[in-house]
């Protein structure tokens, strides 16, 4: 293909664009909404996974010894736990940085505690981070039968709740964003078919001259291809002006849980946020155009 | 040039358009197609085009064997055919200039020889002072020679045309008619499709004539015989 040529259709397929401006206004209209969502699902998921992620993390799984332990016995159901598939970090607490701990929990009142250092009724025990909550319960209960084992301490309703919400979550994104992709793409092929309709003589004549389904096509996946990359540049303004003030409210929240939480932010990750709407933007155009051309062209 | 051995087309509904065809068209030759309405002279101009596929049959078209032809090898085929149609099918947002050109710019061809082709073209019909015209400021005759124009410039071996003076008033007509002569004595081979036996009668050419889709006459045999 020439480059005269090339620049012609080029021209064609954004004069198509402005032709038939209503319905490409439209069609930017949806496209956008839906790259904003698809960009807001994705920035909120990585936000909770991150979330949770550092919730997880600390959150511990106590395993209390028995008193009567010896040191091998208590070495032998380390080494059984960190065998364990879905055991991340394991760490040993004496019965005396158990009683420290203890102390340091009750405050100021740690000295009710002082008497007790000859006879502490703190048991040893280990803490476990897990690598996946989802294997709890499970975990909690193959150590339950271990050798020694006074009792198992596990936050299991927390992570059942944690994996329950970020299970949700993704379903939920899931399906809108199909439902907004397939909105999107009805919306640009009958933004195209439009377009084509209002061109039929062209593409009737094109046929006659010998011009290749190529040639024919091109113009119809420049319009395309123009809607989503417009979409694209418009969602992703939106998006980032959006995550500006929505970060600076965070961050100046009076309620410490929220101002201290580690935000993922807009600005973190806006080359990838850009890249994945020209890219989503570009595909959904092309597709869509693609689908609205497939009838024209059979003769 | 075209060559049709047996050619039947049905259509999905069942119309038998054509039926049992065969058909010579040499390098060259000026032929009529000359048939009542529905005796499927479109038609048979469909299959050269292949705008439509035989049923049954064989049919060559400027060296393309039309039964194995591959679909992106259509357009190919198509750039050797030139066509003109009743209706002018000329683009209304286009000056006569463009709507030449367009033809051109959509077969890849590049802009310096556009430039020089096209008024080359418009000068051959006619046309050279209304190139920046527009369709609708164009007489019916004017708008034919457009569309011849935008036919021929491919320089194509075969020129197609479907009724071209359907639509035009006669003394026009024979204009158009002169027009493809002309073009004929360049060495084109043109196929006109008509019902108007005056013209025909006029213009002393061979002339095939269709009934319900079968050949019924054919001057070129009567001569030879
Ligand atoms: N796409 C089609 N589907 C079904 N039947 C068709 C189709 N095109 C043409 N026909 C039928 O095939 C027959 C031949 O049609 P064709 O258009 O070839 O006639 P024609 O000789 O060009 O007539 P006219 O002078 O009116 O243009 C007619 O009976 C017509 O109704
Ligand atoms: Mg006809």
């Amino acid at each position: 293909m020439n480059s005269g040529s090339f620049g012609y259709l080029v021209r064609q397929g954004i004069n198509g664009t402005w032709l038939n401006r209503v319905m490409s206004l439209a069609s930017i209209g949806i496209l956008t909404a839906c790259l904003i969502i698809l960009g807001g699902v994705g920035l909120l998921s990585v936000n909770v996974r991150d979330i949770f992620i550092a919730m997880e993390n600390q959150t511990e799984v106590a395993i209390y010894i028995e008193d009567d332990a010896t040191q091998a016995q208590i070495t032998v159901l380390g080494e059984q736990i960190k065998a364990l598939d879905g055991v991340n970090e394991i760490t040993f607490i004496s019965k005396e940085e158990g009683l420290e701990e203890a102390k340091g929990m009750l405050d100021g009142e740690g000295y009710l505690l002082d008497g007790l250092d000859d006879d502490n009724p703190i048991p040893a025990s280990y803490r476990i981070t897990l690598t996946d909550q989802s294997k709890m319960v499970e975990i909690q209960n193959a150590i339950q039968k271990m050798e020694k084992v006074e009792s198992v301490v596990a936050p299991t309703s927390l992570a059942e709740t944690l994996t329950g919400i970020e299970r949700t979550l993704t379903i939920l994104g899931g399906i809108i964003i199909g439902i907004l992709l397939i909105a999107s793409l009805v919306v640009i092929n009958n933004t195209i078919k439009l377009t084509v309709f209002a061109r039929r003589r062209e593409i009737n004549i094109m046929k006659y001259v010998g011009a290749t389904n190529g040639f024919i096509r091109l113009p119809f996946i420049v319009e395309g291809l123009t809607i989503g990359i417009i979409s694209a540049i418009l969602a992703f303004g939106v998006l980032a002006a959006v995550s500006q003030s929505l970060g600076g409210m965070l961050s100046s929240s009076v309620i410490p849980a929220i101002s201290s939480l580690e935000i993922i932010s807009f600005w973190d990750v806006w080359y990838w946020v850009a890249g994945a709407f020209v890219v989503s933007g570009m595909l959904i155009g092309t597709f869509g155009s693609s689908m609205a051309m497939r009838k024209h062209l059979q003769v | 040039m075209i060559e049709f051995k047996g050619v039947t087309k049905v259509y999905p509904n069942g119309t038998v358009a054509l039926d049992d065809v065969d058909l010579f068209i040499g390098k060259g030759e000026f032929v009529f197609i000359l048939g009542h309405s529905g005796a499927g002279k479109s038609t048979l101009l469909k299959l050269v085009l292949r705008e439509e596929a035989a049923t049954s049959g064989e049919i060559v078209v400027a060296d393309y064997h039309l039964n194995e032809i591959r679909n992106r090898d259509i357009p190919y085929l198509r750039r050797n055919l030139g066509v003109v149609f009743q209706d002018f099918r000329l683009i209304p947002t286009m000056t006569a200039y463009e709507n030449v050109a367009f033809a051109m710019h959509v077969t890849n061809i590049p802009k310096k020889e556009i430039r020089k082709r096209v008024p080359y073209i418009l000068h051959l019909v006619g046309l050279t002072d209304k190139a920046k015209v527009y369709p609708t400021e164009l007489s019916g005759g004017e708008q034919q020679r457009v569309a011849l124009a935008r036919a021929l410039v491919h320089n194509p071996p075969i020129i197609i045309a479907d009724e071209p003076t359907g639509n035009i008033d006669p003394e026009l007509s024979y204009e158009i008619m002169e027009l493809l002569t002309e073009i004929n004595k360049l060495g084109t081979t043109v196929v006109v499709v008509t019902h108007e036996q005056d013209m025909v009668a006029d213009f002393h050419r061979r002339t095939i004539k269709l009934e319900h889709g079968r050949i019924v006459a054919d001057t070129r045999k009567a001569v030879f015989r």
